[in-house]
């Protein structure tokens, strides 16, 4: 691997807002809580709680700033995003955010918070430091799931009613291209080269692999799961495997990368939804929503190695520092 | 003025208000364009309903085919016993029909497939069009009598183990259906049908949707507990706070909230100022399935509908699972819903007497209908 390939998986990594940024430091892991309107803060050292903190209504979507210092809350009964001080683990700021927000992506740069408005569909820019709105942008019908390309320079956000991704240009801050996927899209992820994208389809039962340069659909993968549901999707570090929350199957599949084929499904708690991964690669961790845990799994194994009971329904996971 | 001019303008007006009537010639002729036929029943509420939900449906289809250079629009026409309307329709272009509403809206809409139409039911629960009465090119989105009454069984007998069910008729055809499947399902579950209604523990009014009001006031005037009180159809559920009793199933139901339901429910109100149906939602799950037809599989005939409906897409019906057509009747594999009077304090607010008690179904969604080796359709090839 370059050194060029290294920044980029890095800045894909900051992307997704589930990494750590001191090297050589034991990440916090964040959980939203969607019922207890909480997040639970997991040391992945110990793997023990180490924090709740209150944030506000129907906490759901989560994200961290690519420094670690900022977490961002969607909550869904506030209609805000709540800005949360990483270091003294309280509400700083609370950003408006239309109705109802439950998904959103942090830029690569910390810039920007990109928002799905599901009853509005549209995808919001929001400036980090002001929380004001730089743009809103039309997208696909009742739009969810959001993800920055490592590069910064796209942004995925699919829409669960018309079985698209609506692919935007950061800089022009329009549509540029539209992507059908299967029945009921719910979460994207990119690679780490940036060249493909997986989105989780939840009614289709399956994963859609998109080759980013085309905008096109280069694989449908079939989750042989009696009514799968998959929803959370992350890419470990090295490229080489994604990872799904099956959350009708309550498992994560694990999809080999390179040859676009579902590897092994790994058993976990009720309902899996939000995925997030260490920075080395080493950790996943599941929000199991209806048993209210979260599932550590070693990457290396494919094993659950802990299980920690968080708050009620947890929903979304961040990885921080 | 009839009953079918009023719903015809009321569908009309909802069409120009959507802005569809607006659109340019010129912009039609850029797009690959293609007609939904939609059978309007007389009576003007159901026609307001079907009209409704189609709209949606088009604004759904729309919002995705659009994207890809397509574009669906809408044909009305008086639904029939003659086949006239089908075959209007058919003059007309259309891709697909929608409708199956009213006296003989169903076998208007089965003579339309009969004549070679594809057609969308989604007003006609009787099971004898899917069963004796079957098309090839009739698909139903609307729940059959049987899957009513599974519903209704799977809960009071496999949960509540009520077990000694009695069926007091009004000797329709519909309350014959009903009787039958009663009988059926009953039996399946471990439950018996006893002779004298008096002594059962549910009482399944087996009547159709203008029996429904004098069925429950004769089962409560009889002493009847109204939790006891069973019947099927949407009719249960639009009696007036005072006389709500019963448990109803149902295909849909306006206070749904899991699986993005609320998201829907939420478009259709903000939309028309009023509540998603059954009716509303089958119109709309109608159009937004042959707009997903249109544009995954291209399907431009009613021969390439019928492919790509049998090809058991899973379409998202808001409904939380993966909802396909089986393959022996062509009835859409869907959960149901029980509706039942919400507590007496809350019953005359502004959400209605009835409200959602439980969820059928699930997973094992062939546990509500008729089996395939049950099935008497035989499909002429």
């Amino acid at each position: 691997m370059t050194l060029g390939r290294v920044g980029v998986a890095l800045l894909s990594l900051a992307a997704l807002g589930t990494v750590a940024t001191s090297a050589g430091a034991e990440p916090l892991v964040y959980v939203s809580n969607e019922r207890s309107n909480s997040v639970t803060v997991i040391d992945a050292a110990s793997d023990k709680v180490v924090a709740n903190i209150p944030v506000g209504n129907r906490p759901r979507g989560i994200g961290v700033s690519p420094d670690g210092r900022t977490i961002y809350v969607a909550l869904g009964h506030d209609n805000t995003i709540a800005v949360v001080d990483a270091a003294s683990r309280a509400v700083r700021a609370r950003f408006a955010a239309g109705t109802d927000p439950e998904a959103f992506a942090v830029s690569p740069d910390g810039a920007r918070l990109y928002v799905s408005n599901e009853d509005a569909n549209t995808a919001s820019v929001l400036d980090t430091k002001t929380g004001k709105v730089l743009a809103t942008i039309p997208v696909g019908t009742e739009p969810e799931g959001v993800a920055v390309s490592p590069d910064g320079r796209l942004v995925y956000v699919t829409a669960e009613t018309t079985h698209t991704i609506s692919v935007i240009d950061t800089s022009a801050l329009k549509t540029v291209a539209t992507i059908l996927v299967g029945s009921r899209p719910r979460e994207s992820t990119f690679t780490p080269d940036g060249q493909r994208a997986f989105v989780t389809a939840e009614i289709a039962g399956a994963v859609s692999v998109i080759d980013v340069v085309k905008n096109a659909v280069v694989a449908t993968l079939k989750l042989d799961r009696p009514a799968p549901k998959p929803k959370g999707v992350v890419v470990h570090p090295s490229g080489q495997w994604a990872y799904v929350a099956n959350g009708g199957s309550n498992d994560v599949a694990v999809i080999d990368v390179q040859a676009l084929r579902v590897a092994a499904f790994i058993p976990v708690g009720i309902r899996p939804w939000g995925l997030g991964i260490t920075r080395d690669g080493k950790k996943l961790y599941v929000a199991n929503g209806v048993s209210e845990s979260v599932s550590v799994i070693d990457t290396a194994s494919q094993k659950v190695v802990a299980t920690i009971p968080v708050g009620k329904a947890p929903w979304g996971i961040a990885v921080g520092r | 003025m009839t009953g079918h001019r009023v719903g015809r303008r009321a569908f009309l007006g909802s069409l120009a208000a959507a802005g569809w009537a607006s659109l340019s010639e010129r912009a039609a002729r850029a797009e690959d364009v293609f007609t939904v036929g939609v059978m309007l029943p007389a009576d003007a509420e159901k026609a307001t309903e079907l009209s409704r939900g189609a709209a949606l449906g088009l604004d759904d289809a729309n919002a995705l085919a659009t994207l890809f250079g397509k574009r669906l629009r809408l044909e009305t026409e008086a639904a029939r016993a003659d086949g006239q309307a089908g075959r209007a329709l058919a003059r007309a272009g259309a891709l697909a029909v929608v409708g199956g509403l009213g006296p003989g809206g169903g076998e208007a809409l089965l003579q339309a497939a009969t004549d070679g139409t594809t057609v969308l039911n989604v007003g006609a629960p009787d099971d004898r069009l899917r069963n004796e009465g079957c098309e090839r090119r009739a698909f139903h989105l609307m729940p059959s009598v049987s899957m009513y009454v599974d519903a209704l069984t799977q809960l009071l007998i496999e949960q509540r183990k009520l077990t000694r069910w009695g069926v007091a008729g009004d000797g329709s055809p519909r309350g014959a259906e009903i009787e039958a499947a009663a009988r059926r399902s009953v039996a399946r579950r471990g439950g018996t049908v006893t002779g004298d209604a008096t002594g059962a523990e549910v009482l399944l009014l087996a009547v159709d949707d203008r029996g429904v009001d004098a069925g429950v006031a004769r089962a409560i005037a009889e002493g009847r507990r109204p939790d006891r009180i069973a019947g099927i159809g949407e009719a249960g559920i639009r009696l007036p706070a005072e006389r709500a009793a019963g448990l109803w199933a149902v295909g849909w139901h306006y206070e749904l909230e899991r699986f993005s339901a609320r998201e829907l429910n939420g478009r259709f109100r903000r939309r028309w100022n009023a509540p998603m149906t059954e009716t509303g939602w089958a119109a709309w799950a109608a159009l937004k399935l042959i707009g997903e037809a249109v544009v995954r599989a291209g399907a431009g005939d009613g021969a390439a509908l019928v492919a790509f409906m049998e090809s058991a897409p899973p379409f998202d019906g808001h409904k939380g699972e993966a909802l396909t057509f089986r393959k022996w009747d062509h009835q859409l594999r869907q959960p149901l819903y029980v509706a039942g009077p919400r507590k007496r304090e809350d019953s005359g607010g502004p959400l209605g007497p009835f409200t959602v008690l439980a969820d059928v179904g699930g997973r094992n969604l062939d546990a509500l209908g008729t089996a395939m080796a049950d099935s008497r359709c035989r499909f002429a090839s």
